[in-house]
């Protein structure tokens, strides 16, 4: 385990590298790259604009540039934002924590619904047919995210004023913070929710066909002890995996949902410094964002392998 | 396609390889039956055509030109001219619907087909010869499946000037890796299997085991995930339009018209409700063909 472990910690390095190397490429391969920003500038004259490419290092080559940021990025330096000087990590963390509480939200809403709709549809009690469930999380999946946002904020927000129409709430007053909370998350839940559901769904049905169910039958259990006890423990195992295949999903939806939220994170970060050219900034977002992801998984499956005894490492 | 495939080596080869052609066809008509008796994905289909039909005589179906501007006619609510209101230029919002449906379809259509093509050729490529080829290429999939690719096909729409040709290349770009996993996958068990051996002993090329002997056995779950990719590409297309990075106006898409009707969206509720509609049923609908098919070809195949 602890070598699994320790292989599966030194296999990221490479990935992660790679993804290094093709973010910094996208980002300064096409036309109008840094340098351009400020040449496109009418205030900035030549001299200046040489200044500026000197001091920022942007005459360099390429592949010095990629191993100067790389450097950086390992010793806690990740550039300064163009739009305001201050360092790249300063601008990301002030923006992360509300894009992890609105992910974790949406993570949490989606879990606590799709776990009791997937284990009842699966089940005898359930009396509706099977269609309706599949209508259901189908449109769940089919819905775009930013539409569902927008639905929202014209309904609940501009008919109903049930909900602010965006924005995160005074800082200190929690009420008011969950108050903004609840609608974007919901929106952005929504597509892992039906995912979810459906997913429990069709593996509770699989595992209820098994013979360790009969036997649990047979042996005159209470049906609810059948149905949690012995159905969805065994269920319950894939969904680790998906939590964390989620996360990729997850943080291109919060991007959009901030955007429709005007939610203080990192996607709306991301879209901002696009308009504004802000290529440090933006690589430090993908950065951070492909790290989230890479550990997200390692998590995942190390957790399945704690959860299921069936596997094995060696 | 799937038929041609399937019958090349039954023409070529024997009479043994001619008597598998019939279970094939038989297998065929009961894929479609059971398809054909589940509601959901009828309906899917329905709707498909409905709008492919309205997408193809969009140019017969429109009451107006979709980019005439007419400033003294913009916002109206739902009419008996306007039958979905206009615009904030005063465009007629049913038009430009009808036509942006061609757009979003064809750029869908078009980026799931390359996205399967390149999927399946880098899958089976990795599944058939192994080693450092499958090395290489399952690397590429992990480090493609680890990136915000989303985000990063904004900023690479953001930075080129956006063209559908283009548009199609990124959307496709960001979506083969489902494919590839899943006929590697494949191809790492039929390599082995008896019939590849087989072939491989009558001096059958390589190329010729992966395309002629291999692929059709692995088609099925091709053709779904290829159904359910139009449907992801169709989504992404649309948010990075609604974003503003997609397709530029005057050229109609849902997504971008969605981008502007987020302004209006107080006292112009119209604007962003019928595209949002069609790209939910759109979506939806393909969604429900591409699970009908999967259950009428294999109840217990799992496509991502």
């Amino acid at each position: 385990m602890g070598i699994y472990f320790l292989r599966r910690l030194l296999g990221a390095i490479p990935l992660l590298l790679g993804i290094s190397i093709v973010i910094f490429g996208l980002i300064h391969l096409p036309p109008g790259g840094p340098a351009d920003i400020y040449a496109g500038s009418a205030t900035v004259n030549s001299e200046d604009l040489a200044r500026v490419t000197e001091n920022l290092g942007l005459n360099e080559p390429l592949p010095v540039q990629y191993v100067k940021w790389l450097g950086g990025m390992l010793r806690g330096d990740w550039g300064t934002s163009f739009r305001d000087g201050r360092p790249v990590t300063e601008a990301i963390f002030e923006r992360l924590p509300a894009t992890l509480e609105l992910m974790l939200a949406s993570l949490a809403i989606a879990l606590v619904l799709a776990v009791p709709i997937g284990i009842y549809t699966a089940t005898r009690a359930a009396r509706f047919p099977r269609y309706v469930v599949n209508v259901f999380t189908m449109l769940g999946i089919s819905v775009p995210t930013f539409w569902t946002g927008l639905m929202a904020i014209l309904l609940f927000a501009g008919r109903l004023g049930w909900i602010p129409t965006g924005g995160r709430g005074q800082a200190g007053d929690p009420l008011d913070q969950l108050h903004h909370l609840i609608a974007p998350a919901t929106v952005l839940g929504l597509v892992s929710l039906a995912g979810f559901a459906r997913y429990i769904h069709s593996s509770m049905i699989e595992v209820m066909q098994e013979d360790y169910i009969r036997t649990a039958r047979a042996k005159g259990l209470r049906d609810r002890t059948v149905v949690l006890r012995h159905g969805f423990r065994n269920a319950s195992i894939p969904i680790i995996t998906l939590l964390g295949l989620e996360v990729p999903r997850l943080f291109s939806g919060a991007l959009v949902t901030e955007v429709v939220f005007s939610w203080p994170g990192i996607g709306r970060l991301i879209t901002e410094s696009i308009l504004g050219r802000n290529y440090p900034v933006l690589m430090g977002a993908f950065m951070l964002s492909a790290c989230m992801v890479v550990v997200g998984n390692l998590i995942a499956d190390l957790c399945y392998g704690l959860v299921n005894p069936q596997i094995r490492y060696d | 396609m799937t038929e041609k495939t399937g019958t090349t080596p039954a023409e070529k080869s024997a009479s043994p390889a001619l008597e598998l052609d019939s279970p094939s066809t038989r297998n065929q008509a009961r894929v479609w039956r059971r398809f054909r008796r589940n509601p959901l994905a009828m309906f899917g289909v329905i709707v498909l055509l409905l709008l492919a039909l309205s997408a193809i005589f969009a140019h017969v179906l429109a009451p107006f030109d979709p980019n005439v501007v007419n400033p003294y006619n913009a916002l109206q609510p739902p009419n008996a001219e306007h039958w979905l209101g206009t615009d904030d230029l005063g465009r007629d919002v049913l038009s430009r619907l009808l036509y942006a449906g061609r757009v979003s379809l064809l750029v869908g259509l078009f980026a799931s087909a390359l996205a399967v093509v390149a999927g399946t050729f880098l899958g089976a490529v990795a599944g058939y010869f192994g080693r450092w080829i499958d090395g290489t290429i399952s690397r590429l999939i992990d480090l493609m499946l680890s990136l915000p690719v989303v985000p990063l096909a904004l900023v690479v729409s953001a930075f080129t000037e956006m063209t559908p040709l283009r548009l199609t290349l990124i959307l496709a770009a960001v979506s083969w890796m489902g494919v590839a996993r899943l006929v590697r996958g494949d191809f790492l068990a039929l390599r082995n299997a008896q019939f590849t051996d087989a072939a491989r002993s009558i001096g059958s090329g390589n190329w010729r085991i992966i395309l002629v002997h291999l692929l059709p056995n692995a088609i099925s779950p091709i053709v779904v995930a290829a159904t359910l990719l139009v449907a992801y590409a169709i989504l992404i297309e649309s948010a990075l339009s609604f974003l503003g990075f997609g397709l530029q106006p005057p050229t109609a898409s849902w997504g971008n018209m969605l981008f502007n009707a987020q302004r209006y969206l107080r006292n112009a509720a119209w604007l962003s409700i019928f595209s949002g509609v069609l790209i939910t049923l759109t979506v939806a609908s393909i969604n429900f063909v591409g699970d009908g098919l999967r259950e009428a070809i294999d109840p217990r195949l799992k496509v991502d």
